[in-house]
């Protein structure tokens, strides 16, 4: 499953990243590591993007890089 | 001099820092990437002087966008004497990685765990003392909105940059640290040692395929090349995996190790600031919030500001009307002295009015944090004209100053996105055009009508958006922002900013006000005006404007407000409904509204996209201008 599907409030476990280097990278450096959990805090109307708390940060991915984000829903 | 950087990543609080110590000097909101660009001064620091320097911030030594770039390249060859490594407290976990990367520069450092009242709040408590001795390096705890704790922190940075202590760093597991021992003792004397860098930092960053050094270790020599994608290699099949994502994963693991053995977690303190997103964010309401929260700020701005500016303006009459009793109206000293008038009159009643208001609400706005939430709920949108939430940081700060709009196109990520976002936060309506749009149209037709000056400013952009992403089409690369908690603003700080540019104004802009009216009504004196008036007479006619205000456009160039203060000169009379029509003033302001930037953006433009974009610029907009104020007076006409 990929992150863009997980439920408004449920969480997930990060399995990997689904993208470039430069994608993974990003993510990575701004606290998204495979392992991690992640809650979803909001999903934006209008197909847009959604907002993850991780490591006590929050990150908005547009919808695009969601996609590219495979999870393990808990 | 001893030089200290600052470094940390984005929104930690390096800037606050940095004006504790020289004054409010660099901008700071509530916003990753709010520095573009290093700032240097000179700091007395414990009786002695040293230069600080404000970095932009960074997630990691790799670079990414252009102002992350210039951080790195500054902390990698700006000869520092010693690293101020700033830190979230409150984000303690993930920027525990960067400060790890820094211990491998191998440079003096001394960690300053920043905003300790917001980690208080999520419930985090920090062993600092076990901290510093797990590190290797001292490690200070601050408040620096507050001033608490700065003062340690940088004196103790000052020693170590004398001392030069031994910085340890972090060891990987076994197996990478062999891989990461072979690379360097291919490096210790060779490369490592022509670009000045410590050894250990050169393999990690050649292993982590970063690549500027991998460019340089290729010129350097092609064994060295091979050796690096050798160990590469290798230590990508131990794991199975690629030797980049190895490292990063065991960055993070050593971070969340350190974390977990010097920090406690306990129960966060759940207030108003936590739910505030359930709305603010929300995927219906919150577009409501913003739609509400741009309309008051305008409301709240237009009515402050046309409350002050009649009694000032009064106020100028009298004096013009005095000043016309005591010498002949005709002569060259009524004349110099009017002008003066007149341009004070419009520097301090017209423009100061709206300039204060609309900076102090936006100085709330960014402190607080709002700024990339509406990027956030503007993502949807920007994909529709090919960019991305990111972009819209830029346009929000463009309704303040064309130019630093422009200066923060450099946190987009890719070229083309800078040039679009660029472009189009130009035709954003800044201060000084608000204050056209308030000032004419607001106070003489309504606020209403200034409201859908707005409404068609927007919906301009969102077309000329959309062409330009016709005409460089490629695909947008996705959002990825952080969103910091949203913080309580303290009042000092945001009469601080909003100070920053009212004296950035007077000392800029008056001069250039009250000079311009004093040359136009010198002009007027020697009838000279009358010629500008004429070489801009094809604009002027074709938009259906009286003769007179070519010359008020052509000095708008130089600064918008002149537009208007010499409007009032030109047309001779503050009462301007006696002499225009409601149709030419929207047309009017309209134009005023696209029309060429004024200098000072075209020569950031210029800095920032070379000579070609800019021309560009200036024809596309001036053409845009035409032909929304022809639609306009046609309009006009009609309803008329
Ligand atoms: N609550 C709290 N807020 C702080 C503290 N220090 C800074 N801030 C606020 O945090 C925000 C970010 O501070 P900046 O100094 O702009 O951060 P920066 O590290 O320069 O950020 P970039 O330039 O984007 O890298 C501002 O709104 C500050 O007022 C602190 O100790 N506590
Ligand atoms: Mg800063």
């Amino acid at each position: 499953m990929t992150l863009d599907q997980l439920q408004l409030g449920k969480r997930a476990r990060v399995i990997g990243v689904h993208g470039g280097r430069g994608l993974r990278r990003n993510l990575t450096q701004m606290g998204v590591h495979p392992g991690d959990i992640v809650y979803l805090t909001q999903g934006g109307a209008f197909y847009g993007p959604v907002v993850i708390e991780v490591n006590g940060s929050k990150i908005a991915l547009g919808r695009g890089v969601a996609r590219k984000v495979l999870i393990d829903p808990l | 001099m001893i030089r200290i950087a600052l470094v940390g990543q984005p929104n930690s609080g390096k800037s606050t820092i940095f004006n504790h110590l020289v004054g409010y000097k660099a901008k700071t909101s509530n916003l990753p990437g709010t520095t573009v660009e290093y700032l240097k001064s000179e700091a007395l620091i414990g009786g002695k002087r040293a230069e600080v320097v404000d970095l932009p911030g960074i997630y990691s030594l790799t670079s990414l966008d252009q102002a992350e770039a210039q951080a790195r390249n500054f902390l990698l060859d700006g000869q520092i004497d010693a690293v101020l490594n700033v830190v979230d407290a409150s984000l303690l976990s993930r920027s525990l990685e960067l400060t790890i990367q820094l211990t491998e520069m191998q440079i003096p450092i001394v960690v300053c765990l920043n905003m300790e009242d917001e980690a208080k709040r999520k419930g985090i408590t920090i062993n600092t003392e076990k901290l510093a001795e797990r590190l290797g390096v001292p490690v200070f705890s601050a408040v620096a909105s507050r001033g608490v704790g700065v003062k340690e922190a940088v004196e103790r940075a000052m020693e170590v940059a004398h001392a030069k202590p031994r910085v340890p760093f972090s060891t990987y597991s076994d197996d990478v640290e062999k891989v990461v021992g072979e690379l360097v003792k291919e490096l210790s004397c060779g490369l490592a040692q022509q670009i000045g860098l410590a050894p250990r930092l050169l393999a990690i960053k050649l292993l982590d395929g970063d690549p500027y050094f991998a460019e340089q270790a290729r010129k350097n020599s092609f064994e060295l090349h091979q050796r690096t994608e050798q160990l590469k290699d290798s230590l990508g099949k131990i794991r199975g995996s690629s030797a980049e994502d190895i490292l990063s994963a065991e960055r993070h693991n050593l971070a969340m190790e350190l974390f977990e053995e010097v920090a406690t977690v306990g129960r966060p303190t759940v207030g108003l600031r936590d739910k505030l997103d359930t709305l603010l964010m929300h995927r219906v309401l919150g577009y409501v919030f913003f739609a509400a929260i741009m309309y008051a700020f305008f409301i709240v701005v237009f009515r402050v500001g046309s409350m002050i500016e009649t009694p000032v303006m009064n106020l100028f009459d009298r004096s013009i009307d005095m000043l016309a009793q005591v010498i002949p109206n005709n002569g060259f000293t009524f004349f110099a002295v009017k002008g003066i008038i007149q341009g004070m009159a419009g520097a301090i009643g017209i423009v100061f009015p709206y300039l204060v208001p609309f900076l102090a609400g936006l100085a709330v706005l960014e402190d607080v944090g709002y700024l990339p939430r509406a990027g956030y709920l503007m993502d949807v949108f920007m994909h529709k004209i090919g960019l991305h939430g990111k972009s819209v940081i830029p346009f929000i700060l463009g309704y303040g100053c064309s130019v630093p709009a422009v200066m923060a196109t450099r946190i987009l990520d890719s070229k083309r996105a800078r040039f679009i976002t660029a472009a189009l936060s130009t035709m954003v309506p800044c201060v000084a055009r608000t204050t056209i749009i308030f000032g004419l149209v607001g106070y003489f037709l309504g606020a209403h009508w200034a409201f859908l000056l707005y409404v068609i400013n927007i919906l301009v952009i969102a077309i000329i958006g959309k062409v330009l992403t016709r005409l460089f089409p490629q695909v947008t690369p996705g959002l990825i922002l952080e969103i910091p908690s949203y913080k309580v603003p303290s009042i000092r700080v945001v009469l601080a900013k909003v100070w920053l540019r009212v004296r950035e104004f007077i000392i800029l802009a008056w001069p250039l006000l009250i000079g311009g009216s004093l040359v136009l009504s010198l002009f007027e004196y020697a009838r000279w005006d009358y010629y500008l008036n004429l070489a801009f007479r094809p604009v002027t006619w074709s938009l259906g404007l009286p003769l007179a205000l070519g010359v008020t456009l052509i000095f708008g160039i130089f600064r918008k407000e002149l537009s208007l203060i010499m409007l009032f000169q030109a047309l001779g009379t503050t009462q301007v409904a006696t002499v225009l029509s409601a149709g030419q003033m929207m047309t009017f302001t309209l134009f005023v509204m696209f029309y060429i930037p004024c200098v000072a953006t075209v020569a950031v433009l210029a800095r920032e996209l070379g000579h070609g974009k800019t021309a560009l610029v200036i024809g596309a907009t001036t053409t845009i201008a035409l032909v929304v104020a022809l639609l306009a007076r046609g309009i006009a006409a009609m309803i008329a």
